[in-house]
């Protein structure tokens, strides 16, 4: 009953950590819909550096989920939704000019 | 591993061979995974410190190399993490690499946004459009600084830029090292207390001539505060000290300024003593040459008789020339006393004759008293026919008898 109860506890912990395939398989999924979204708004033209970021951060992330390396696949992939979203926000203002102001506040 | 005796020994050697070789590269390995590992980290942290001062310029003219070489950093560390050196390292060539790129497309000056180019991004400008003056002074704000210490005199005119002091002191605070009011700027004695008149020095007299050392021109001889400290000189010693004597080689009395008298007429009397100092005279004159008088020892001469009318005591007009120059001589020298004698030739009554001799010795009196000679220097004696001088019995002597003398009784 214990050895049964200890298992449930275990695989509970594993399935809500980041180490799990289930957390990175979203992540993943989750900045690759971001860095879709900030193509269609022209990030790539417009906010180069955001968005190669957020690529390759996906592509490693990826990578990474390939060989079963959960935890990295969800960082890397958490970076790239961050970068993906920083991008897309940015090219909706680039028309507005205010480009510089988000340069200025992102830049660090 | 042990070797059985059956195995052939060239088959036993190339299994060792092999079993070492294995071992090597087992050991290469491990110890080049070591090294690439620690490296690997040191390797990322150069490219992040390469890219640090030039990040701004790499995010605006090369943002694509800048986001490779700094995910491929962050792999690099990641595979060095997992202790994949291999790996880490194909990712840090990688990371170098597009570094390198960055830094090279993002060199030009345009890739840095500074409008005022002070070399301080904008977004670190405060003053974006005003250059920093760089003066070690808030450099890192990106605005100038015109007045560092804020008293109101600009840094191109305070010598003391980072201190606050009046413009009158140049900016600089005032001190006053020695507490006596003035600050050490104006002070010329900024160590000693000194009054303010003096120039903030203490007053210093060694000689105690009431002239101060810095003033004066002799510190260790008494002098007058009119000659710069320094005594007076008296080259000629005549009392008049050279810087008023006009002739200080030459003595002469203060009167004439310092120059002695001279003599212009030449007759023995220096001027101030001569009373014709243009014309010649005798001393006893005074310097002046009496035509109708001379004065001797004993008496005042006359060169001309004392006319009167005839049986009375009225002195001529004609004679008003010559008791003239008597009373001019009588009152050039005060000290002489006189007796005004008067005399009568022996004709006539003797009686007669004293009264009119006593007459004419009074008219005479009045007339000098008239010209302004004291009558108590004079006395009028008339004596009669009692001092011929010459023959009665002729009339020239009888002529002569008839006389004013003037007797000096002192002098």
């Amino acid at each position: 009953m214990v050895k049964k109860g200890l298992w449930i506890l275990s695989l509970s912990v594993l399935l809500l950590s980041g180490c799990s395939p289930l957390h990175a398989t979203r992540s993943i999924s989750r900045a690759q819909k971001a860095l879709a979204a900030a193509e269609a708004v022209g990030a790539r033209d417009k906010c180069p550096y955001e968005f190669k970021a957020a690529e390759m951060n996906l592509e490693y992330a990826r990578s990474r989920e390939g060989v079963s390396e959960f935890e990295a696949a969800f960082t890397f992939a958490d970076v790239s939704f961050k970068l993906a979203e920083k991008a897309r926000l940015k090219s909706a203002f680039v028309a507005d000019g205010e480009k510089a102001r988000l340069d200025a506040e992102d830049i660090e | 591993m042990s070797t059985s005796p059956d195995v052939p020994a060239k088959s036993v050697r190339t299994r060792g061979m092999a079993v070492s070789l294995v071992a090597l590269v087992i050991a290469s390995s491990l110890v080049a995974g070591c090294v690439t590992t620690s490296q690997i980290r040191k390797r990322a942290d150069d490219v992040q410190t390469l890219m640090g001062d030039q990040r701004e310029s790499m995010y605006n003219c090369a943002p694509v190399e800048l986001a490779q070489a700094e995910t491929f950093a962050e792999i690099a560390r990641h595979e060095g993490s997992m202790g994949r050196s291999l790996a880490a390292d194909k990712a840090m060539k990688e990371a170098e690499r597009t570094a390198e790129l960055a830094y090279q497309n993002s060199r030009e000056a345009k890739c840095l946004n500074d409008a005022d180019a002070d070399n301080i991004p904008d977004r670190k400008d405060r003053c974006p459009n005003q250059a920093e003056d760089i003066d070690e002074f808030e450099d890192s704000d990106g605005c100038p600084d015109p007045d560092n210490d804020a008293d109101g005199t600009l840094d191109e005119t305070d010598l003391c830029r980072n201190e606050a002091g009046p413009t009158y002191n140049k900016g600089c605070p005032v001190v006053d090292t020695d507490g006596d009011g003035l600050s050490d700027m104006e002070d010329n004695c900024p160590k000693e207390n000194g009054p303010v008149g003096n120039r903030g020095c203490p007053i210093v007299d060694t000689d105690k001539d009431g002239v101060q050392d810095s003033q004066d021109r002799c510190p260790y001889q008494q002098g007058l505060l009119s000659n710069q400290g320094c005594p007076l000189t008296d080259t000629d010693g005549d009392t008049v000290p050279d810087n008023e004597d006009k002739c200080p080689s030459e003595a002469g009395p203060v009167s004439n300024r310092g120059c002695p008298w001279g003599d212009t007429d030449g007759d023995g009397l220096l001027d101030p003593d001569d009373k014709c100092p243009m014309d010649p005279g005798p001393r006893e004159n005074m310097g002046c040459e009496y035509k109708r008088i001379q004065i001797t020892e004993k008496k005042i001469e006359l060169r001309e008789k004392v006319f009167f009318k005839s049986g009375k005591a009225e002195i001529k007009r004609e004679s008003w020339a010559l008791l003239d120059e008597v009373a001019l001589a009588m009152k050039d020298h005060p000290e002489i006393r006189v007796d005004i004698e008067g005399h009568t030739d022996d004709v006539g009554n003797d009686k007669s004759n004293l009264r009119l001799s006593q007459a004419r010795a009074d008219a005479v009196k009045k007339y000098l008293i008239g010209r302004g000679v004291e009558g108590a220097r004079m006395r009028a004696i008339g004596y009669g026919e009692d001092r011929p001088i010459d023959d009665n019995s002729t009339p020239e002597g009888q002529a002569i008898n008839r006389r004013v003398e003037f007797v000096i009784t002192s002098r």
